[in-house]
This record gives structure tokens, C-alpha cells and sequence, in this order.
């Protein structure tokens, strides 16, 4: 047994250092994520999902780029929920990127606004209308 | 997150004193009769109006609480900021891990639909009945 063990041990070591030699350190696998069956043996955290975000900016600034990030972001849980978590953690990222796309888009225009007014140029159609009613909306 | 607390405090403080700065512009100021509250750049594009607009007017009567007058410059605006702050507490606030059945009832998957069905419908509608 004792020669057996040796010999194997021997066997084992030659080999190894074989290895250390020429090959890069090999790359520790994620003991979360198991590659071939693309699925995880303990699920991953939920991802934000940027909803009550996006309803923010699709509010208060330019709508129709945020109101694609709530589609995204109502997507993160469902796919979650049904054991996607690949697509889930996409999907939060796509929401994030809607919103905050959405969000510097308003950001610039808010500054650009803030600078014409500041320059005392008003455009036409930005001045009240004649019946008292306002044509603001934003 | 991997901010420190100490930061985390002065970020808080800064964008808290930033919300009231804008609470005490849109108190004393109606966006209707000033003209550097900045119009929707959908409205001025398309003539259509999207589901924000008016949303500036509707914080201003909010903040005199008069909520009907509210609801008819904007109908989203009123629902939407109380969940809005919802959503605050629960992701910034810690709320998450206290109450996490109602995390997953206000920000699932359905609530997520009917927010979008209320938006898309909202846009429709108040452009057919004006």
C-alpha cells in the first residue's frame, strides 16, 4: 500500500510541476455557475430591477426612452421568477441602461432650456397662449 | 453599496436639500404662468401629449394639496409619487429586507404589467379625449 501510495503521489507531483511549467495557473471555476448545464446550484441574487426608477424619469423627463426601460424592468422579475437568471440579470441591465439614457437626455435638455431662458431668448411657441390657457406641459 | 457611510449621509443630505430647493419652486411658482418651467420636448415635437406632461403643474397643486385640480392636469403624477417613495424606502431605506412580501407585491411581475398598461393606456386615452 505504502509503495503503491508513493508511487502515485510521485506520479501526481511530476506531473503537476510538468504542467506549472509551460501552462498559465489554471482559472478557479465559479462554484456558483455550472457551465455545461448553463444552470446555477444556489441562484444568484435578485437584481434591481429599475422600476420605480424609470417611472421617475418617464415622469419628469423625455417618456417614450424610459417608458422602455419599465418594459424591461417589469421583465426582470418574471424571468427571475421562472429560473432565468442569465436573462434576468440582462434584462436589469438593459432597464438601467433605458432609464438612465432617458434620464441624461432630460438632464440636457432641462440645462439647455434653463441656458436660453438665462440668455433671454423665448421662442414663440413657449409663451403663454391668448385665452390664459397654458400651452405647458412637461 | 460601497460607499462609506460618512458619504453616503453627505449624498443623502445634498440631493434631500436639492428636493426641497425644487419643492419651494414649484410651491411658489405655477409652471403655467412662468415660461422657464421647461415645456415636454414630445408635446413640442409630435403635438402629442405623453404621459408626463402636465406633471410639473401637478406637483405644484399637490404641494397646495388641492388633488383634484391635480389629477386633471396630470392623473399619473398623484398615484405614481406615492410610489415612487415606496420604492424609495424599499431600495434605499432597508426596506427590502424588512418587508420583502411587500417588495415583491408592489415591484413583481404584475405590478410591473399594470404599470405599464396605466402609462400606455393614460397616453392613448388623453390624447382621444382632450
Amino acid at each position: 500500500m505504502n509503495e503503491y501510495q508513493n508511487s502515485e503521489n510521485e506520479e501526481f507531483n511530476s506531473q503537476s510541476e510538468d504542467e506549472k511549467v509551460g501552462m498559465p495557473p489554471p482559472v478557479p471555476e465559479n462554484p456558483y455557475h455550472n457551465k455545461d448545464e448553463n444552470q446555477y446550484d444556489i441562484p444568484p441574487m435578485r437584481p434591481a430591477n429599475w422600476l420605480w426608477q424609470s417611472i421617475v424619469v418617464t415622469i419628469l423627463c423625455c417618456s417614450p426612452l424610459a417608458i422602455i426601460g419599465i418594459i424591461y424592468a417589469t421583465r426582470v422579475n418574471s424571468l427571475y421568477d421562472s429560473g432565468q437568471f442569465d436573462e434576468a440579470a440582462k434584462s436589469a441591465k438593459t432597464a438601467r441602461l433605458w432609464t438612465l439614457i432617458a434620464l441624461l437626455l432630460g438632464l440636457i435638455y432641462i440645462i439647455y432650456v434653463t441656458v436660453k431662458m438665462m440668455n433671454g431668448e423665448v421662442s414663440t411657441d413657449m409663451l403663454p397662449l391668448d385665452n390664459g390657457a397654458s400651452i405647458y406641459n412637461y | 453599496m460601497l460607499l462609506s457611510k460618512r458619504k453616503k449621509i453627505s449624498i443623502g443630505a445634498a440631493i434631500s436639500l436639492l428636493l426641497v430647493a425644487v419643492a419651494f419652486i414649484f410651491y411658489f411658482l405655477d409652471p403655467a404662468d412662468y415660461l422657464f418651467f421647461p415645456k415636454c420636448p414630445f408635446l413640442m415635437i409630435t403635438g402629442l401629449e405623453c404621459p408626463g406632461c402636465g406633471s410639473q403643474r401637478a406637483i405644484h397643486e399637490l404641494l397646495h394639496f388641492r388633488i383634484g385640480e391635480a389629477f386633471t392636469q396630470n392623473a399619473v403624477v398623484p398615484i405614481a409619487i406615492p410610489y415612487i417613495f415606496l420604492g424609495i424606502y424599499l431600495d434605499l431605506f432597508r426596506g427590502k429586507e424588512k418587508y420583502p412580501r411587500l417588495e415583491r407585491f408592489f415591484f413583481g411581475k404584475w405590478a410591473g404589467i399594470i404599470v405599464i398598461v396605466i402609462f400606455i393606456s393614460y397616453w392613448i386615452l388623453r390624447n382621444i379625449f382632450k
